[in-house]
């Protein structure tokens, strides 16, 4: 009977923290969900038909169930999309199964035997095509292999994607994802693993599944401010870059850390709406993670390359992300070597402005491509890659205009909310300028005589960019660039809230006191630069960095390393306040815990 | 009169028998693209297509939207077994593209070559992005022999335990079944190819350095001088009658061609000029003045052994591999 007693008492103490019990964040949060569901039901879109996952929404809602059905059918039957067919098909058919009939079975069943979706050849790829093929395999235990277009068994079909699917778990959370930290991709993770996570029947792989949803979700939550995904990211597209805020992965952040209003124009819907129909619940701990940005913090993160297949030993080598998070702004960047060719977006400065309401990045980038950089990571011929390249949707991969993208010659060093980049570009690249990134909505930007640009990013956050070598500006729609064309170059980029200053003036005169030693830089590619609360930092390209003369490495960087996120081999730990929720996926369990 | 009679008489007969002679064979090229096509007109797809020796029909072999790399088309000599390198794994028919099975799981991806045992056609040798397997009992089976990028492959055709390797950090050669590799050359390498009548004489297709020759069995290397000395070459094709009639595939300069066994080498561009990049040549089996390339653009044709070109089937495709079967 005590022990009986003792259990009990265990139970509600542990649902306390885990479920949810903040009965006002949840109505919230269902408001928010019905909105985006609201919203996917009745969004225009250029096809006449409507879109898998918007006749999952508009089902949900019980509307146009006979349009609906005819669309369904009539996409089923015409199967296009390769890897991006399966899953959104397979989650309408499942989401709205019980308006289908026999005809609707037969054909969604069929389509399996007559379609063969290509894989792709990314992660989020690969997690939408085998979700899909497990949840087709699983649907119809009993097909043969002559009703499946790739001749294997059900059999066979279910434990190829079952097995991908935990090898990508264990991937992620021992060595990394190479996708991460990306708000365009998030939502293609979150929405997979939220279909994965209602219609998975296999408790073992279920429990997973909901594991890696909160992994994923507190990944984002570490480096989110006010609706924005910042700091480094894997892969992202130029057109977020410049209108930041309209990806489909800032849905997830208005749906469930609920502090930002729903973003630009509500973008791509099709995987978000998946979180207003499925029946996961975040923990509440990561939406405090997400939201409380009372104190300042660093957070680190290792991640890893996206498979090298040329030109390396090293399949995938770690990258690190560092991130300073404060109240009104963001600081961060990566390192490790070249990442990802196309998208990967190495550093930025993120602030909040309309009270919060928008935001917006400062950043550099060396315009580089090479045959070489994309043959790292594609396995067609190598010197075909950049016009295959630039002639699919990555069109600015070889211009020098662009706004995303890596370099081979460029390293990051950051020590709390200052970050020095070096580039040494070599003569056999294409263009040899760097280019600075200054958005329109800066409420002020002074270049300064000592050579700092000073701007202000909303009412709340300083900004100080010191350029090592002199640029030009030129004006663009959205934004004002910088160019520097210098070979040997790089720059401090430092931000503060407005509040640790008496003044604007006394902002700028404290920066422009600040030692700067370039004087190594032509030969060395070297700097020094001391900080504004005494700290010196010298860099030499590419990896040697010290701090106050004493080495700093990030070798022995864990998977995730901050006040609220700590984890690595398979384990995260997540804490806030006085509760603490630990993912471990060595033993597949859950332990929320709460502190007296 | 009637002499001239009898010669057009037996022109006609050997025109006849040309074209018997050229219906008994057709091209199956390996696309990794489907083209744009205009509106209203039928898109071959991607795949494996057959395309009949007067370029005029076109059947698709496998679904229309796999990307495949290379093929190895009847290797058992009857029409029935086909494999096919894709992005996604090895693609197997038994019975001639009827129904396909894909034996590989998860752990193989972006197959970029192929090729099968001369004496038991069940058993395959693919390259990866990953590294080379062998896969036995139709791929059913299947073991991973190295862990790098594949590029190029070629089983000697005068002992089967040998393998001929070419990587991205070099070529290399086994003698025991791919059991250990010796790296022999320090070049990319994309593509290599073997006398058929002289084993010792082989031609090696590098990334940035153009064409090497061994006259060892590939134990030495000599670069080829001139236009053959730069670029990439991706194909060769030699001429199973006259072996020193040699094409060579290549990135930017057409088709190279050598008729002296690759001491000299001349470019053939005219008729190629919308093609960016040849990836593969072959020579018509019956006529070595017919000589077809895969390219960026389809698949052209040369019916003057190599001196112009015009296009001959798949425009806008993406043609990686073609065989004459």
């Amino acid at each position: 009977m005590k022990l009986f007693t003792i259990l009990i008492s265990v139970l509600i103490s542990v649902s306390a923290v885990a479920g949810q019990s903040n009965f006002d964040y949840c109505r919230k949060t269902d408001m928010r969900k019905q909105k985006i569901l609201e919203l996917t039901a009745v969004k225009e879109y250029s096809g006449q038909r409507y879109y898998y996952s918007q006749i999952a929404a508009k089902l949900t809602l019980g509307q146009d169930v006979d349009k609906c059905r005819a669309d369904f059918l009539y996409q089923i039957k015409h199967p296009t999309g390769n890897m991006f067919f399966g899953l959104p098909m397979m989650a309408c058919y499942l989401y709205g199964y019980k308006y289908w009939d026999e005809e609707i079975n037969d054909a969604v069943k069929n389509v399996w035997r007559t379609y063969l979706p290509g894989r792709g050849d990314t992660e989020n790829h690969w997690l939408l095509h085998y979700g899909a093929q497990l949840l087709a395999a699983q649907q119809w235990p009993d097909k043969t292999d002559k009703e499946w277009a790739n001749g294997k068994t059900t059999e066979e079909n279910y434990k190829d994607a079952y097995d991908y699917i935990n090898k990508w778990i264990d991937w992620t959370t021992t060595i990394g994802t190479g996708e991460f930290d990306s708000p365009t991709y998030l939502q293609t993770y979150a929405g997979a693993l939220l279909v994965l996570y209602d219609f998975v029947k296999d408790s073992y792989l279920k429990q997973r599944i909901k594991m890696i949803l909160d992994w994923t979700l507190a990944d984002y939550a570490i480096d989110y401010l006010g609706g924005a995904y910042t700091g480094g990211h894997s892969r992202v597209y130029d057109r977020d870059i410049l209108h930041p805020g309209r990806e489909g992965g800032d849905v997830f952040g208005y749906i469930y850390f609920g502090d930002a209003s729903l973003p630009v124009d509500c973008p791509e819907l099709g995987f978000a709406v998946y979180a207003s129909m499925s029946s996961y619940n975040m923990p509440q701990i990561i939406k405090e993670i997400a939201t409380d940005r009372s104190k300042p913090y660093m957070a680190y993160e290792r991640r890893r390359v996206r498979n090298i297949i040329r030109y390396s030993d090293i399949k995938n080598p770690p990258v690190y992300k560092t991130n300073y998070m404060s109240k009104h702004f963001s600081i961060g960047c990566l390192d490790g070597g070249m990442q990802q060719p196309i998208q990967i977006h190495t550093w930025g400065i993120t602030y909040l402005y309309d009270k919060g309401s928008k935001f917006n990045e400062i950043f550099s980038i060396h315009s580089d491509y090479s045959e070489k950089e994309l043959a790292m990571f594609f396995p067609e011929k190598a010197k075909t890659l950049v016009t295959r390249v630039v002639g699919g949707n990555k069109g600015t991969y070889n211009k020098p205009y662009k706004w995303s993208g890596g370099s081979f010659y460029e390293r990051t060093f950051q020590y709390k909310n200052t970050i020095i980049l070096l580039y040494d570009i070599s003569d056999k690249a294409f263009f040899k300028h760097i280019d600075y990134h200054f958005p329109k909505d800066l409420l002020k930007r002074e270049d300064d005589k000592n050579g700092w640009i000073f701007c202000q990013g909303g009412e709340d956050t300083y900004i100080a960019i010191r350029p090592f070598k002199k640029g030009e500006w030129s004006e663009e729609e959205t934004c004002f660039r910088y160019r520097s064309p210098y070979q040997q170059n790089g720059l401090i980029a430092t931000a503060f809230e407005a509040s640790d200053f008496k003044s604007w003036e006394d902002f700028k005169t404290k920066l422009s006191a600040t030692e700067v030693d370039t004087s190594k830089l032509d030969d060395d590619v070297e700097v020094t630069y001391t900080t504004l609360d005494g700290i010196t930092l010298k860099f030499q390209y590419p990896d040697k960095r010290f701090i106050n003369g004493k080495p700093y490495s990030m070798k022995t960087m864990p998977l995730f390393k901050s006040p609220y996120l700590n984890g690595n081999n398979g384990v995260l730990n997540m804490s806030y306040g006085k509760k603490t929720m630990t993912l471990d996926f060595n033993k597949n369990e859950i332990i929320n815990k709460v502190s007296k | 009169m009637k002499k001239y009679l009898g010669i057009i008489i037996m022109t006609a007969a050997f025109c006849f028998s040309l074209n018997t002679l050229a219906s008994k064979w057709n091209i199956y090229a390996s696309v990794n693209t489907a083209p744009q096509v205009a509106q209203g007109e039928k898109n071959p797809g991607s795949g494996l297509l057959e395309i009949s020796s007067d370029g005029k029909t076109v059947k698709n072999l496998c679904f229309d939207n796999i990307s495949a790399g290379a093929v190895v088309v009847y290797p058992d000599g009857n029409k029935n077994l086909i494999y096919i390198a894709t992005h996604d794994g090895v693609f197997v028919s038994r019975n001639n593209g009827k129904h396909w099975r894909y034996p590989t799981d998860n752990t193989v991806t972006e197959v970029n070559e192929i090729t099968t045992d001369s004496k038991d056609p069940s058993i395959v040798y693919f390259g990866t992005s990953y590294g080379l397997y062998k896969g036995t009992d139709l791929c059913e089976k299947y073991k991973q022999l190295t862990d790098r990028y594949v590029s190029a492959l070629l089983l000697d055709s005068s002992d089967q335990n040998t393998i001929f390797l070419g990587q991205d950090n070099g070529f290399f050669i086994s003698h025991d079944d791919g059991n250990t590799f010796n790296k022999v050359l320090d070049y990319y390498i994309n593509s290599v190819a073997q006398d058929p009548k002289n084993p010792e004489k082989m031609y090696l297709g590098t990334e940035d350095n153009g064409v090497f020759i061994s006259n060892d069995h590939g134990k030495t290397w000599k670069n080829c001088s001139g236009i053959a000395a730069k670029d990439a070459v991706y194909k060769f094709a030699i001429d199973k009658n006259n072996t020193n009639t040699v094409y060579a595939a290549t990135c930017k300069q057409g088709v190279l061609k050598s008729v002296d066994g690759g001491k000299t080498w001349a470019s053939s561009v005219k008729g190629l000029e919308k093609c960016f990049t040849i990836y593969s040549v072959i020579i018509d089996p019956d006529n070595a003045n017919t000589v077809f390339a895969a390219t960026t653009n389809g698949i052209y044709k040369s019916i003057d052994a190599g001196k112009t070109w015009s296009l001959f089937a798949l425009k806008n495709s993406h043609v990686f591999n073609i065989e004459i079967k």
